[in-house]
């Protein structure tokens, strides 16, 4: 796919994303909050380790976009999590 | 003016062999926008099919999610990285791509004319990348406008005056400034450097010459590795380059020498003459020495 730095983003997500559904299996924890909120840190962990210092290519500034959508959906998760939380009633 | 000005003692150049190089030159760069074009919508719809295919089996995983209760959350998450991978796939297809290979075969070419256009004009094997410059008239402040690629034809030349290299071929009054001024390969290259540098290209030599190794192996992926030492006092930076895209660095004005030269020239506002030597037999590893003037204290000039 595409050039090497790319593909070596595209790959290092996929290996994350797969790895995480089958640890998560393994120890019987596989919920979609939870591979949603793993697959998100292992996104900006990639980003981040894959980044280069002094530039910032094209492709990766449209990185953002999908970093912003990945926030929202964690935002998404912890706001439901604080309402099974909290007793009923409160809201 | 012309290009047998410049090679009175050489009897055997005429201006018709000139012009036919022109015209090969001016094909080349035609057939090299074609290429490219015709290469990046190739490309472009072969990610665009990779990127819909994994989001076509993300779906079918969720719809299978729907079916199969029993294993609903593992087929659901499938789903979801099929969709995501996709998605990704489709953000990271680059707007143009174009094959090292073909790149490569394109620049010989191009490099094979030029320098056969250099040993026919009689001129030196010396690169000298010169900046430019455009004054401020309220704050006469001096910008650097752009840089041409100037190959001279003595030895021991001068550089030219801004005016003078507006044209291809100088011919000036004082034989030491005469020579060709090209535009050089990485011209456009700086640009795409300048939008993607963290914050704005660095004065210091040192700090530019980092951010132009950066670009040459993150941004344009042009060579594997870059490693640079500068001597800011001394004018003097040396770079080991490994792993080029293009072939042979020891070409007339190289991409990846090209931008070092450019990028020098631009951010100090002096000329910079390049070298270019190999490190190794295999002819994979070379090192590219930049000079620019300095003054006695030790700034460059």
């Amino acid at each position: 796919m595409t050039t090497a730095r790319r593909q070596r983003f595209f790959l290092g997500q996929a290996i994350w994303m797969l790895g995480t559904i089958v640890v998560l299996t393994l120890l019987s924890s596989l919920s979609l909050d939870v591979f949603f909120v793993v697959s998100l840190i292992g996104f900006l962990v990639v980003v981040e380790l894959t980044a280069p210092f002094n530039v910032t290519p094209q492709w990766r500034r449209r990185l953002k976009w999908i970093v912003l959508v990945g926030l929202v959906g964690f935002g998404y998760v912890v706001i439901r999590r604080i309402l099974s939380i909290l007793p009923p009633g409160i809201f | 003016m012309s290009a047998s000005d410049l090679v009175d003692d050489v009897d055997d150049v005429e201006v018709p062999e000139a012009d036919r190089l022109r015209g090969e030159l001016e094909t080349l760069r035609e057939e090299n926008e074609r290429l490219r074009a015709e290469y990046a919508r190739a490309k472009q719809s072969q990610y665009r099919r990779s990127a819909a295919t994994l989001a076509a089996i993300g779906v079918l995983a969720l719809l299978a999610g729907v079916v199969v209760a029993d294993a609903r959350t593992v087929l659901f998450a499938l789903g979801g990285t099929g969709v995501f991978l996709g998605v990704l796939t489709y953000f990271l297809t680059p707007e143009r791509f174009i094959s090292a290979s073909v790149g490569e075969a394109v620049y010989a070419s191009f490099a094979e004319n030029e320098s056969k256009a250099i040993a026919e004009l009689g001129l030196e094997s010396e690169w000298v990348y010169v900046p430019r410059t455009d004054s401020d008239r309220e704050t006469s402040a001096k910008s650097v406008t752009d840089v041409r690629l100037f190959v001279p034809q003595h030895a021991e030349y001068d550089v030219p005056a801004d005016d003078e290299l507006s044209n291809r071929f100088v011919v000036a009054d004082n034989g030491r400034r005469r020579g060709i001024a090209l535009q050089p390969t990485a011209a456009d290259l700086y640009t795409a450097f300048e939008q993607a540098v963290t914050g704005e290209p660095d004065e210091d030599p040192a700090a530019v010459m980092a951010q132009l190794g950066d670009a040459l192996v993150e941004q344009f992926e042009l060579v594997g590795s870059v490693d640079s030492e500068v001597d800011s006092a001394a004018g003097h930076a040396s770079v080991r380059v490994d792993g080029s895209a293009l072939g042979r660095l020891d070409r007339v004005d190289h991409p990846v020498t090209s931008l070092l030269g450019v990028g020098l020239a631009t951010v100090s506002g002096r000329s910079v003459s390049v070298e270019v030597a190999p490190a190794d037999d295999a002819g994979t590893e070379y090192v590219v020495s930049c000079s620019w003037p300095v003054e006695d204290g030790g700034d460059a000039v």
